[in-house]
């Protein structure tokens, strides 16, 4: 209960802070009036009353800023003022804001890639039992060389070679 | 203007003494320090800037409630009225400000 309160204040200070704020300030004015009113019935001069009022208050800039902070907004109200200053600083000077974005464009791109390649090829291991001692065995024709070209032997290709080539565990 | 034995109100303190002033019934800002300060026979001196911060601060913490009225002489003003969970705060707070001044005076009376 007191928790949703306290959200929904929040909530509704940020929204309307406009709002609050004047309605503050109204405050505020009527009490300022309302001493000074009282100074006068007291028989000061106007000028005089209003002074006293002022000072009885106190401070009014400073309450109005304490009466602010209670309601807990001034860190949001205080980063978006920030983000707001980035974003000015950063129009200034369109040029070396390009470059920083495009320096961090280019170095978070070529990490990624760096990094997919190395997951692929190193972190992931081939799915089979001892990776290290796979090899592949290519069928190609008598006349050219068995450095290049023939076809990776899968499936039907394999078969008829899987009981013969004894030197290796298992073919498929 | 003032007595010179006046004191300052502590924050702590200031809360207590507006659930107290709000508890006949809903009162706007200035009528609140007034009636403290006339109550008090002029003894406790409200700032009356820092009442606003603590009414806001109450208000916060769902003691009390505002709601916008007009004066007597029919100027808008922000009333404070105490809630239901005010009036259980304030029992509370005066039971702990009574212990707590009567264990001061064992004390001063013992020395």
């Amino acid at each position: 209960m007191v928790v949703l309160n306290w959200i929904r204040t929040r909530i509704r200070a940020l929204l309307v802070r406009n709002r609050m704020d004047a309605e503050l300030d109204d405050e505020i004015r009527l009490h300022i009036e309302l001493e000074t009113e009282k100074n006068l019935r007291d028989g000061l001069s106007p000028s005089e009353a209003r002074r006293r009022a002022l000072v009885a208050f106190g401070g009014v800039e400073r309450y109005r800023e304490q009466a602010r902070d209670v309601r807990g907004v001034r860190p949001l109200e205080d980063s978006w003022r920030d983000v707001r200053y980035a974003v000015r600083a950063l129009l200034h000077t369109p040029g070396s804001s390009f470059l920083a974005v495009l320096t961090l464009a280019l170095a978070i791109g070529a990490g990624t890639t760096t990094y997919s390649v190395v997951s692929a090829v190193v972190l992931n291991s081939l799915p089979f039992q001892e990776p290290d001692r796979l090899v592949n065995v290519r069928v190609a024709p008598k006349e050219r060389s068995f450095s290049g070209g023939g076809r990776p032997s899968t499936g039907p290709t394999a078969k008829p070679l899987a009981g013969r080539l004894r030197s290796y565990h298992h073919t498929e | 203007m003032s007595p010179t034995s006046s004191s300052d109100v502590l924050q702590g303190t200031l809360d207590l003494l507006i659930l107290r002033t709000l508890k006949p019934g809903s009162m706007h800002g200035w009528a609140i320090g007034q009636r403290i300060q006339q109550l008090s026979e002029d003894a406790l001196q409200v700032g009356q800037g820092s009442l606003y911060p603590a009414l806001h601060r109450l208000e916060q913490r769902g003691w009390i409630e505002a709601e916008w009225g007009t004066t007597d002489n029919n100027r808008k003003a922000k009333y404070y009225a105490l809630t239901k969970p005010g009036q259980r705060a304030l029992g509370e707070e005066m039971k702990s400000w009574r212990r707590f001044a009567g264990a001061v005076e064992l004390v001063l009376a013992g020395a």
